[in-house]
């Protein structure tokens, strides 16, 4: 264990009283690292192409979730279990995309071509 | 990033209060994800969703997005009291959050009167009746992911104030601040993803 005191908690008693805690992330930084991709995410929106600011916003969307989960939530330190619940997650998800992907948006192209 | 202790539990060692918040929260990612998903997959479709996305306010949305990013790097200070078992800053950085909240929910509130006061209603009986161009299921959409995500914002900052007023009462189960902690990051998540489908892809 480190001898490194959190930022704000100098004074206070030391020991961590949680047997099971995975020490923490410089959190100052990972918000900060936070509020820049969220610029990003608003200036990418002046883009002109929709689909390219999609492209763009979601993917930063996905970075900057990743981060919240894997450091705010300590998912990063977190056993399999409960990588595997939010896989499943996933999982149930992606069968719900392909599910309902032809009902939502027609599909257009045909295994035989039109006469 | 740089941590300070990188013990690793077993799956046998969580605490029944974190693996019932994990849980949980696998449940509402494939809740908010379905909807995320259909939004998307009928914005491709539907060229007027475009149109509505510009009615959405971008200067509220954007505001509320930083108050919950910020409001994220709170509770994860409160855990840190917490694994501390410090109760004054406990106190201190749950009352942010759920100043963060009330803040975020005013300029939502804002926002839905502003819209409806527009006509930019489920029916939107007034725009078409005047002959203006409105798709309903767009509005649909948005009061749903919004008003749920609201819901759940609201549902947050109850949980954290009777964690913390337990907490700091009883001098125990300081565990709480952490399953509370979780639960108003994934509230968290939800909107980054919300934010820039409802408010920046138009």
């Amino acid at each position: 264990m480190s001898s490194h005191k959190p930022h704000g908690l100098e004074h206070e008693i030391w020991v961590p009283a949680d047997p099971d805690y995975h020490g923490h992330a410089n959190y100052l930084k990972v918000y900060i690292a936070l509020l820049v991709f969220f610029a990003l995410t608003v200036f990418a929106s002046f883009i002109g192409n929709p689909m390219i600011v999609f492209i763009i916003v979601f993917s930063i969307s996905i970075i900057k979730g990743s981060m919240v989960l894997l450091y705010f939530m300590h998912l990063k330190w977190e056993p399999k279990l409960i990588w595997i619940l939010l896989g499943l997650a996933l999982m149930t998800l992606t069968f719900l995309i392909v599910g309902l992907y032809p009902d939502v948006v027609p599909v257009t192209r045909y295994l035989v071509p039109k006469p | 990033m740089n941590t300070t202790v990188s013990k690793k539990i077993t799956w046998r060692d969580i605490p029944q209060a974190r693996l019932a918040v994990w849980t949980l929260i696998a449940g509402e990612f494939a809740i908010f994800g379905g909807l995320i998903v259909m939004y998307i997959l009928n914005r491709i479709k539907y060229e007027s969703w475009g149109e509505m996305a510009q009615h959405t306010n971008v200067i509220a949305g954007t505001v509320n997005t930083f108050v919950l990013l910020t409001s994220s790097y709170f509770v994860v200070k409160a855990h840190e009291a917490a694994v501390y078992r410090n109760k004054a800053k406990i106190k201190m950085w749950i009352w942010l959050t759920i100043l963060c909240a009330l803040i975020f929910l005013g300029i939502k509130t804002y926002e839905y009167s502003h819209e409806i006061m527009h006509g930019f209603t489920l029916p939107g009986k007034h725009l078409l009746a005047e002959g203006k161009n409105v798709d309903t299921m767009y509005w649909g959409f948005y009061y749903t992911m919004t008003g749920l995500h609201g819901l759940h914002v609201v549902a947050g900052a109850l949980a954290l104030f009777f964690v913390m007023r337990g907490v700091t009462k009883t001098g125990e189960n300081y565990h709480r601040i952490e399953a509370a902690g979780l639960y108003w990051h994934m509230v968290d998540i939800i909107w980054i993803f919300l934010f820039p489908l409802i408010y920046l892809i138009h």
